[in-house]
């Protein structure tokens, strides 16, 4: 099975985050983390990548600050759960 | 045995005997013998019969007639001879016939006709008689003239030819006499001429009689035409009995009483008719045996002397009417029995297979009062149209009904939502939406819009499941043989079906997985934000009731809005409703629901203290959600007191649509409402009895309410054209319904000591004639009103 693979990178200066799929051709998804945190863009793309069938690989970076721990760290929860339902092919099949 | 109702007599007043031979040379064909006369007679069953020989009366044959054949069940014979009338130098054939039936008379008659001839030494052949001569020695003699007026040389049309024809007509007339021998395309031409004698007052070309007989000259061929060279006669018939009154009722009123052979079979044919009514062992009527003409039968009666009596006993005698109980008790033991033309027996009830009109008395009038016009559509055979109609006002009914209940809905919404509570946006709550702290968020809904629900696709799955179930049933029907052609279409048709079904199992798994997939996504984000800080989870909170209150706005604006429409609905409701039925004659049977008060006014003023001058509906309403008004007689502005006042505000209006007004409008515009009973009355009558569907007519006493104009103009008319298409059974004290409706059967009923009988009478008996101007009021006028039908005395005055 093929991967996608997606880095988490930081821009230092405004604190967004960049989710940055180097091997699939598609746009960044920038996430502001001034306001309230919004992934639905990167779970959107998920679910496309569901068709796919294509597990993702998750390169993070280095996060100090809690918040951008917990963004972070929720990218990695949701992006798990995508990685499960990928791999339990055979159960959705009747 | 002889009808006790005036029945149809066959008649034929122009028989010659061997005698004609001794006044016209040759003028008789074979031998003559009244055994003959007698047996061809009865054989042909002709009920009265006149010997009319030419100039002469043969008195030995009436003698031997009047001797062996005076029986009641015998053909009767009336006194005649026919004449040569002198006209200046010519003459003209007629028929007298006189008023006697025994040979005393015709010796009488014939000693002056012969006495006539003596003293102008008459050569027997060459005998002729003037009218001058004839009104001086019979002028106290009841007798007919009936003048030969076809167009051979007997006619009485060439004796008065030229500018003279005006005095014949005068004469005819005058002798009340019916025409001989006139073609029936001459008839109208005689009718025209008849016209322009006639004063404009008594012009009624329906009132002269024409009539033909045999002129019989050959009894063994009898009912030969003359000698027998012309073959057989058609018959004439008059109704009545076999009495010489009966002439002169058919004369005088021929479009009721003369009908030739053709005319007489049509009468009663293809339809049924109640022929008799038996009443026996009953402590209150006397056992009577009635028999009905299928035509006109009146009763006729004092008060309380059993005339409606007997027609409850026709109409519980007949299945498909309704007695009256209040009969019950003196009709208790009776034995009554019925009998129809179809009916073998008499029985207990007959069937008529007919709508059946029946009117009792004074409904009419109810009828109207009592938006009871229902009764006419049954009586019209309109029954089914009017029972449409009444349905759409059902379904308007309905319509009014969904309204209301929707606005109780509605209004119910807005009282839930509590539309005088505060929404109020605190500053802490503002505070917390706008601290620093942050959420994680992702909008799965709005993701989930991207995708075709699964539910969808499940249905389709199903849809193709099913059919390529039913493609393997369709190649198994024997039925058809499918060539490999239709074989190869049909498995194609399957592997696309197949193929379809393979599509959407795959996309199935991949919304699944969407759908696991999202829903572990929301549970990452709930177990994300439950890790933040009390002040981050705050911002949660807040923002949480910064959508539930949005969202109560927008629910109450929601429901303000469908109150709004609600309220508008019921106000734009034209609840009026009119439908029509297409009756006889240009009438129309009219339901109608019309608009009175609003139905919003009617709400609201249910509603205390509203101030309805200066509200809309929808403003009145929310005035009583905030509280500012109240229910009446609940104080209250709760739903249900609305609801329970609304409906009972409304109760009555909701109630019309079950019994839509009723009325007629009639041809001219005008309809029941604004018309008197009287002429209600009048034009109901005229159309239930114009009703073609119906053969049976009972009504107790029709003229109550009526003018005696329309009786006497119309409904006379109309009954005496109605009578030979369908039986009349009327109760009346209307003489002119009576004797110009030439009823054919009268019925007496009396009341003598708390026992009621009945008889029956015949209008062209003298004696009944009498009865009957006892029992009617005005009788007498009518009778001799009618016996002066064509106005004499104006007609003999008249100036030109």
């Amino acid at each position: 099975m093929n991967s996608i693979t997606i880095d988490i990178e930081l821009n230092k200066d405004n604190d967004d985050i960049i989710l940055n799929f180097s091997n699939f051709d598609r746009d960044d998804i920038k996430i502001d983390t001034s306001t309230d945190i919004d992934l639905s863009e990167y779970v959107q793309q998920l679910t496309f990548f569901i068709q796919n069938n294509k597990e993702i690989v998750l390169k993070k970076f280095e996060a100090k600050d809690p918040k951008l721990q917990l963004i972070q760290q929720t990218i990695e929860n949701i992006t798990n759960s995508f990685n499960e339902i990928i791999n339990k092919e055979s159960s959705f099949s009747d | 045995m002889s009808n006790i109702y005036s029945d149809w007599q066959k008649i034929d007043l122009h028989i010659h005997t061997d005698w004609s031979k001794r006044t016209k040379q040759g003028d008789y064909k074979g031998s003559f013998s009244i055994e003959t006369l007698y047996e061809k007679l009865v054989e042909q069953n002709v009920q009265i019969f006149s010997l009319t020989d030419h100039n002469i009366i043969n008195l030995p044959a009436y003698k031997k007639y009047y001797k062996n054949h005076n029986s009641k069940s015998d053909p009767l014979l009336l006194l005649g001879v026919e004449l040569d009338i002198e006209r200046k130098e010519k003459t003209y054939h007629s028929l007298l016939i006189f008023n006697y039936c025994n040979y005393e008379k015709a010796v009488d008659v014939n000693d002056r006709l012969e006495k006539i001839y003596e003293e102008k030494n008459a050569n027997i052949k060459k005998r002729t008689v003037s009218i001058d001569e004839l009104v001086n020695v019979f002028s106290n003699d009841d007798f007919f003239l009936i003048p030969h007026a076809g167009n051979s040389k007997n006619s009485i049309i060439k004796g008065y030819e030229d500018d003279e024809i005006e005095e014949a007509q005068k004469m005819i007339i005058l002798f009340q006499s019916p025409l001989e021998k006139v073609a029936e395309k001459s008839k109208q031409m005689y009718n025209e001429n008849f016209d322009k004698v006639l004063h404009e007052a008594f012009r009624n070309k329906e009132d002269y009689a024409y009539i033909e007989f045999s002129d019989n000259h050959n009894i063994e061929k009898y009912p030969c035409i003359h000698k027998g060279n012309n073959g057989d006669h058609d018959f004439y018939y008059i109704k009545g009995s076999k009495n010489y009154e009966t002439l002169r009722l058919a004369f005088i009123d021929p479009k009721s009483r003369i009908r030739s052979s053709s005319e007489f079979k049509t009468l009663n044919q293809n339809r049924n008719y109640i022929e008799s009514l038996d009443i026996k062992s009953s402590s209150k009527i006397n056992d009577t045996s009635l028999k009905f003409s299928s035509h006109l039968n009146v009763i006729i009666g004092g008060r309380s002397s059993g005339k409606s009596l007997l027609m409850d006993i026709l109409n519980r005698s007949i299945d498909t009417l309704k007695k009256n109980s209040k009969y019950d008790s003196i009709l208790d033991g009776a034995e009554i029995k019925i009998k129809s033309k179809y009916d073998e027996f008499s029985n207990i009830k007959t069937t008529i297979d007919t709508s059946i009109v029946q009117i009792n008395q004074g409904d009419i009038v109810n009828y109207f009062e009592n938006n009871k016009l229902e009764e006419l559509a049954k009586k019209t055979g309109k029954i089914e149209l009017y029972n449409q109609a009444k349905e759409e006002f059902s379904n308007k009914k309905d319509i009014l009904n969904e309204k209301i209940k929707d606005l109780h809905k509605e209004y119910k919404n807005v009282f839930d939502l509590d539309i005088t509570k505060n929404i109020i946006l605190h500053n802490r709550i503002i505070e917390r939406v706008l601290s620093s702290e942050f959420l994680i968020k992702v909008d799965t809904n709005k993701i989930k819009k991207d995708y075709e629900k699964l539910e969808n696709l499940t249905t389709n799955k199903t849809i193709i499941t099913n059919l390529l179930d039913e493609v393997k049933k369709f190649k198994k029907i024997d039925y058809f043989s499918f060539t490999s052609d239709e074989l190869q279409k049909i498995n194609n048709f399957e592997t696309l079906l197949n193929s379809k079904k393979q599509e959407l199992k795959d996309t199935i798994a991949y919304r699944t997985k969407i759908d696991l997939f999202l829903k572990e996504v929301n549970q990452n984000i709930k177990t994300a934000n439950s890790e933040l800080t009390t002040e981050g989870q705050e911002k949660a909170q807040a923002k949480l009731s910064i959508k539930n209150m949005f969202q109560d706005i927008r629910n109450l604006f929601n429901s303000l809005v469908k109150l709004n429409k609600a309220c508008s609905s019921i106000e734009n409701y034209d609840y009026s409703h009119k439908e029509s039925i297409e009756l006889d004659l240009g009438n129309k049977l009219c339901l109608e629901v019309q608009k009175q008060d609003e139905i919003s006014s009617l709400i609201r003023s249910g509603i205390k203290d509203d101030e309805s001058d200066n509200k809309s509906f929808y403003l009145s309403l929310l005035n009583l959600l905030y509280g500012n008004s109240s229910v009446k007689n609940h104080k209250d502005n709760r739903p249900d007191s609305f609801k329970k006042k609304t409906n009972s505000q409304l109760s009555s209006l909701l109630s019309w649509y079950e019994e839509p007004n009723d009325f007629l409008e009639y041809k001219d515009g005008s309809n029941s409402k604004n018309n008197s009973p009287g002429y209600n009355s009048e034009k109901y009558l005229q159309v239930i009895l114009n009703n073609p569907s119906s053969n049976l007519i009972l009504i107790d006493q029709p003229e109550d309410n009526l003018g005696n104009k329309f009786i006497s103009d119309q409904l006379v008319d109309l009954i005496r054209e109605l009578k030979f298409k369908k039986q009349l059974f009327l109760v009346t004290h209307n003489p002119a319904i009576v004797v110009y409706g030439d009823a054919e059967s009268i019925i007496f009923a009396e009341n003598q000591n708390n026992k009621i009988s009945y008889s029956q009478v015949k209008l062209e008996n003298e004696s009944s004639q009498r009865n009957i101007c006892g029992v009617l009021d005005g009788g007498e006028y009518i009778f001799d009103n009618r016996a002066r039908k064509y106005n004499i005395s104006k007609l003999l005055n008249r100036e030109d």
